[in-house]
């Protein structure tokens, strides 16, 4: 059930999700969405994802109607990369460096994460490193921090209406 | 839920997922052994997702 679509800037599109059971929409919970988009940086040789996600808390919802998120809500994107590693120590956790990088665009500062949709810094962002677990997969990127004349990666948001 | 793009250019979308704190994502991702995300352009319209490949 891929999606592939093109979407114009202001344009939107409806997300639709099940609640099989009646538990999942339950005042409180944090719902993150996750969004990923093609495109290619300007002047930069290598192909990159727009990723960004945000969360948005259902609010109690008045007498017998359906949790609804906030009416609006802002997401900011980032370009990443998004080779996906898989860890193979055959013993104790690994370690992965989160070092800073310079690039000849700009500065950007790898990052690790346990799963797609997950936050993108584990650490707090003074750890150098971050510890996966053998036998588990990650995903690791690099996000830009600072473009010479990266002028795509600072104008993306989604808006959750 | 309603989700607006503001990209200079527009964008195009390779894939949404919704993940909640409590029991629940979807994606959309066939791969993936969560519900699927729907996606639409309105609330009426015709769904995004790929359809999948049908035998005969």
């Amino acid at each position: 059930m891929a999606v592939n679509f093109p979407v114009a800037d202001g344009g939107s599109f409806v997300a639709f999700a099940s609640d099989s059971q009646g538990i999942e929409f339950l005042p409180g919970r944090t719902l993150t969405l996750s969004a990923t988009f093609s495109g290619r940086l300007d002047g930069d040789g290598g192909d990159y994802n727009h990723y960004g996600h945000r969360a948005v808390r259902l609010l109690r919802p008045r007498a017998g109607t359906t949790p609804t998120a906030p009416s609006t809500t802002t997401l900011r994107l980032r370009a990443v990369r998004l080779p996906t590693t898989s860890v193979t120590s055959p013993s104790a956790p690994i370690v992965t460096s989160l070092g800073t990088s310079t690039f000849t665009r700009g500065t950007w500062t790898q990052y690790g994460t346990g799963t797609y949709g997950s936050a993108l810094f584990r650490g707090n962002g003074t750890a150098p490193y971050d510890v996966f677990a053998d036998g588990t997969t990650s995903v690791s990127g690099k996000t830009m921090q600072q473009a010479e004349r990266g002028l795509v990666v600072k104008t993306l948001s989604l808006r959750c209406i | 839920m309603t989700v607006t793009v503001h990209a200079s250019g527009g964008r195009t979308v390779t894939g949404v997922r919704l993940a909640s704190d409590g029991p629940g994502t979807w994606d959309t991702d066939s791969g993936t052994l969560f519900w699927v995300l729907g996606v639409a352009p309105t609330a009426g319209g015709a769904l995004l997702n790929a359809r999948r490949q049908r035998w005969r």
